[in-house]
């Protein structure tokens, strides 16, 4: 899976605006974004509720199209995509981590974990599967369905699925937004170990400064523009500047 | 607006499917059961065969049934008792034999109705009203012909005429012409005395009453003295003074008979209909219910009680089962009856002069009435969801859980599941002995009983095939095989209920085109291990076959000849009354026939034993294996057996034969044709070489052509199974498409997951595919197992072996279409959905 990751910058987005509405009513989603996220790095993209965060997220994984701007994944400009490729885009290089987790019901734990690869078509040893198990800690739960598991464990399978492709980017929306203290900073600690272990590009997204913190980097988003980047600041700073923005 | 109605309302404006989807069960449902309520409705209010061809008399007097109804004569001295009852009472016999004319060609002239013509006794067209218009009455073998006939057949008076009848070719002159202002029929009038020169009974048929001056109190005051007339001089014998338009002569009325019979298959539609309509609307509502668990665990956790939700669940359905049966009883109802009764007429299943049913007083009664039992039994068969939607629990919501009631499975339908299969093979295990038309009968009742029993069942039966069939799927498509296979396991209620109505489309399908292939083939197979003669001869249309008082049948010099070796042998049928026996059911006419035993063996086999069937004398007679064994009679019995003419005579028996599928079910001999009012023999069995130089009027086959064309079920008998079998078949697809576009609402976010996760929208495409593939496959492979279940001791007693016989079209084609009906609406309720996301 390695040779498919890409280098250095993973996500470049440019002047990237998106409105939402009917025609003549348009209302702006984003406006003019400009942003980079490079390889082993975890970003947090943080700002009040309607600042656009998830239009973001769409947005930069190909799910839906900007009306300007471009966006590059991986070296490949995705703005203009067509549906195959988008799909083959994600498929190959993005992960994602819901906040509700997403998990299908009626698979087991270990069953989740294997299904972007089946879907892709892949022969991923079952051991591989195993292994990301392993390494999120629920090594005595692969035939555990969903319902069996408690929140935080169904997060963690969550994000062990969402890197058994080997993505070069994992998007992350509200990870703990559904989960308790402890379980948020476990959830935490697994990313930030997904991101120096295995290289891989996590963008947060998230309105909580406790979340936010734990980033490389902090974007501000306020009504669609990306208006501050913090590097290294508390939690208190990022909950200030989010407000004082908003 | 209150606060559950403002509950519904949003949840019917932002999920607009779920209740859609019940809201076309509903519809579907009321369209099909009103439209057979108003053909029912119209058959029995508007029926065609009441028009009477006896008007213009007051009443008609006939000899009473024991099984009900009336015999076809009565006994000698009834004219006398009815004139002696009233000076103001005219009366006359009435006698009616069928009689063909024979045109220039020598082929027959049929009636307007297309069967052979009858003749009256001149006594009673008097008394009908009949006037001569032209010539004399009858004299001798005169006959006097109604002026339509006359003039279609190119007949004047003084003309001479061949006609065949029961006595054979016979010429005749044409002694008048007579209008017969109020009869329905064409009609020939002969002199009373010719009639008893003819073969069969001496006795009338009825007795024709009209009283002076007419009116309703006189005709009141005729009854009541023939009545008390009757009673006193007569007592030995039952009466019935009838209505003329309640009276059919001749022989059993055709449209009658099909009226009855059009009835009955709307009986059994509304009845498979009916069942079919609860299981589909169960698991419709179940899924329905399901889909809403989340939204009614959050009102029980804000305090509403477990039956306030019920109630919630119950107004709701109400709410939309109500208009929609409303629109499918008056708007689709009465279309879909006009169209069924168009359908039913052109396959000859209903007789053309059936009326539609029009928008009247008692049209809407009818839709008013299918409205209320629709709603009605949408609640009943939603009572297992509604009841198990109060069990809810709470604290799911608070552990974040997915909300659990057992919908699917209920102790109550596994009762009434299991009740209903006991009750359907009951029967069979208690005929198992019987003989094959009886355990054929037992066997396809219990079919018919299987197929609902495993439908309600379905909990039960669907979830482990499905699981089988789904392991063949995770292999053959190892991409979202799998996925298919794990959702179609943990979703037992959606494939349940995806599941249903495929397996009664199948099911209920198979049986009811499976059971009679099933014994057409064994009668085939009988009559042509019986069928020794060369030849048949049948009668053209518009003609019968002669009797002739030399027995057997012989062609009528210069039409024809055959041979005269004393070896052809006419078959007369009849029918005959058994004693009352108990532990036979209702006690009814059995099926018999007249042959002339001197050469009946040199022409048929009918593997009667050492004692065969030579040796039937006017004292004796023979029975078949099946009705032997359910009446339990033996070899030696005697028996007191009524005749149509009302005769009653001890005979013995003498012997039991076992090839009497498709046969009648007592033999006599000829000497029976005396008792019979109206005879005429079906066909003529020809040993030997071909006829020579056969009438016009008949209709020669060979052994071999005749068992070629041989098609022992009419055409209107298969028109309406297969009429049955599409009604059915339809609203189950219906149903079908339904739930399954239903069951893709409650998917939308696992389809949204699975594009996140790098599928692609064939993926996603095909698994929704093989889900309901899995589904409706074991849905079809239960219902065809079931209803051969059902059906193996037909089979078994049959000569083609265990399996029953199937319409090979439905067998290949249902099971494509139940796929498709599945398929197609999901596959467009996936898509719709998937356009709105991106909206």
């Amino acid at each position: 899976m390695g040779d498919r990751r890409c280098s250095s910058v993973v996500l470049r987005l440019r002047d990237v605006c998106r409105l939402y509405g009917r025609p003549g009513g348009e209302q702006s989603g984003l406006r003019g974004v400009c942003a980079q996220f490079e390889a082993g790095t975890l970003a947090a993209v943080c700002g009040p509720s309607g600042s656009g965060k998830s239009t973001l997220l769409m947005c930069a994984a190909g799910l839906t199209r900007p009306a300007s701007g471009t966006i590059e994944l991986c070296g490949e400009r995705i703005e203009a995509a067509s549906e195959r490729q988008l799909t083959r885009i994600r498929r190959d290089q993005v992960g994602f981590v819901f906040q509700n987790f997403q998990l299908i019901e009626s698979l087991t734990a270990l069953e989740n974990i294997y299904l972007p690869a089946r879907l892709a078509g892949r022969r991923i040893p079952v051991e591989h599967a195993v292994r990301l198990l392993e390494q999120v800690g629920l090594s005595g739960r692969a035939e555990h369905r969903p319902a069996e598991l408690s929140g935080g464990e169904q997060q963690r399978v969550a994000i062990a699925r969402a890197l058994v492709a080997g993505p070069s980017l994992l998007f992350a929306d509200e990870p703990t937004g559904a989960l308790d203290g402890a379980s948020r900073e476990q959830i935490l600690a697994l990313l930030r170990e997904v991101t120096r272990a295995s290289g891989v590009c996590v963008v947060v997204v998230t309105h909580d400064p406790v979340v936010a913190e734990s980033a490389d980097r902090v974007l501000v988003l306020v009504d669609g523009v990306l208006v501050e980047e913090l590097t290294g600041a508390s939690r208190d700073e990022i909950a200030r500047r989010t407000v004082a923005r908003a | 607006m209150n606060a559950h109605r403002r509950l519904f309302t949003a949840e019917v404006c932002r999920r607009p499917g779920r209740a859609i989807a019940i809201l076309v069960t509903c519809l579907i449902t009321a369209a099909a059961t009103g439209a057979g309520a108003l053909l029912i409705d119209v058959l029995i209010r508007g029926n065609p065969a009441r028009a009477s061809t006896l008007e213009g008399v007051d009443a008609v007097v006939v000899a009473a049934s024991p099984t009900g109804g009336y015999l076809r004569a009565v006994p000698r001295g009834t004219l006398d008792a009815v004139r002696g009852a009233d000076d103001r009472i005219r009366a006359a016999e009435y006698r009616d034999r069928w009689l063909s004319l024979l045109g220039e060609n020598g082929t027959a002239t049929p009636g307007s109705d297309g069967r052979p013509t009858r003749v009256w006794n001149w006594s009673a067209a008097q008394l009908l009203g009949h006037r001569i218009t032209a010539g004399e009455p009858p004299t001798g073998t005169g006959l006097v012909i109604d002026e339509r006939l006359a003039r279609r057949a190119g007949l004047h008076v003084g003309d001479l005429v061949h006609t065949i009848g029961a006595c054979g070719a016979v010429e005749r002159r044409v002694t008048g012409l007579v209008r017969a202002p109020t009869s329905r029929t064409d009609v020939l009038l002969a002199d009373d005395t010719e009639f008893t020169r003819l073969p069969g009974s001496p006795l009338a048929q009825a007795v024709l009453v009209k009283a002076d001056p007419g009116g309703p109190k006189a005709r009141s005051r005729a009854v009541t003295a023939v009545f008390d007339a009757l009673k006193q001089r007569l007592p030995g014998t039952s009466y019935r003074v009838l209505d003329p338009a309640d009276y059919h002569p001749g022989l059993p009325d055709p449209l009658a008979e099909e009226i009855d019979d059009a009835l009955s298959l709307l009986t059994l539609l509304l009845f498979v209909l009916l069942t079919s309509a609860a299981v589909v609307l169960g698991t419709t509502v179940s899924l329905w219910v399901w889909q809403r668990l989340h939204d009614l665990t959050i009102l029980r956790v804000l305090g509403n009680t477990p039956w306030r939700i019920r109630w919630l669940l119950v107004r709701e359905l109400i709410m939309l089962a109500a208009p929609a049966s409303a629109v499918g009883a008056l708007l689709c109802g009465l279309p879909l009856a006009d169209a069924a009764r168009s359908t039913l007429v052109d396959s000859r299943v209903l007789p053309g002069n059936v009326p539609s049913a029009g928008l009247t007083g008692g049209t809407l009664a009818v839709c008013a009435l299918t409205v209320l039992f629709t709603v009605l039994l949408t609640l009943l068969a939603a009572t297992n969801a509604v009841v198990a939607s109060g069990r809810v629990d709470p604290a799911s919501v608070l552990r974040s859980q997915a909300p659990v009631a057992r919908l699917g499975k209920r102790r109550g339908r596994l009762i009434a599941g299991l009740v209903l299969a006991v009750l359907g093979i009951l029967p069979l295990a208690m005929n198992v002995t019987a003989g094959p038309m009886i355990l054929g009968a037992a066997s396809t009742g219990a079919a018919l009983m299987l197929v609902p029993a495993a439908a309600i069942l379905s909990p039960w039966l669907v979830p482990p095939l499905a699981r089988c069939v789904g392991s063949f799927v995770a292999v053959v498509d190892r991409t979202v095989g799998p996925l298919a296979a794990a959702n179609v396991r943990t979703a037992s209620v959606r494939t349940a209920a995806l599941a249903a109505p495929a397996l009664l489309a199948m099911g209920l399908t198979t049986v009811m085109l499976g059971a009679p292939r099933t014994i057409d083939r064994e009668i085939t197979h009988q009559t042509g291990q019986r069928l020794l003669a060369d030849y048949v001869v049948t009668a053209s249309d518009g003609a019968a076959l002669p009797v002739t008082g030399a027995f057997p049948a012989r062609f009528p010099a210069g039409t024809g000849t055959a041979p005269t070796d004393g070896t052809t042998t006419g078959l007369v049928s009849l029918s005959v009354l058994p004693p009352a026996q108990t532990g036979t059911g209702p006690r009814r006419w059995l099926t018999a026939v007249s042959v002339d035993p001197a050469s009946i063996e040199r022409v048929l086999d009918l593997d009667a034993g050492k004692a065969g069937l030579a040796g039937l004398t006017q004292d004796t007679f023979a029975v078949g294996r099946s009705t032997a064994d359910l009446y339990g009679w033996t070899v030696g019995d005697t028996m007191e057996l009524t005749f149509p003419d009302g005769t009653r005579r001890s005979l013995r028996m003498v012997t039991i034969y076992a090839r009497d599928l498709g046969f009648a079910e007592i033999v006599l001999d000829r000497s029976a044709v005396n008792h019979v009012p109206d005879p005429q023999a079906n066909t003529l069995l020809l040993p030997g070489g071909p006829p020579q130089e056969p009438p016009p009027w008949t209709t020669v086959t060979t052994r071999a052509q005749y068992l070629a064309d041989l098609r022992p079920r009419s055409a209107a008998d298969t028109s309406a199974m297969m009429f049955l079998s599409f009604v059915l078949a339809g609203y189950a697809l219906l149903s079908l498409a339904n739930t399954a576009a239903l069951s893709q609402t409650e998917h939308s976010s696992e389809r949204r997951t699975l594009r996140f996760l790098g599928g692609t929208r064939s993926q996603v495409l095909r698994l929704v595919t093989w889900e309901i593939c899995i589904a409706v496959t074991t849905g079809t492979a239960i219902g065809l197992t079931v209803a051969y279940l059902g059906l193996a001791p037909l089979g078994f007693i049959t000569a083609g072996g265990p399996l029953p016989d199937l319409e090979p079209g439905w067998a290949l084609g249902l099971p494509v279409m139940c796929l498709a009906a599945g398929v197609l609406p999901a596959v467009f309720s996936y898509n719709t959905q998937r356009k709105l996301t991106r909206q």
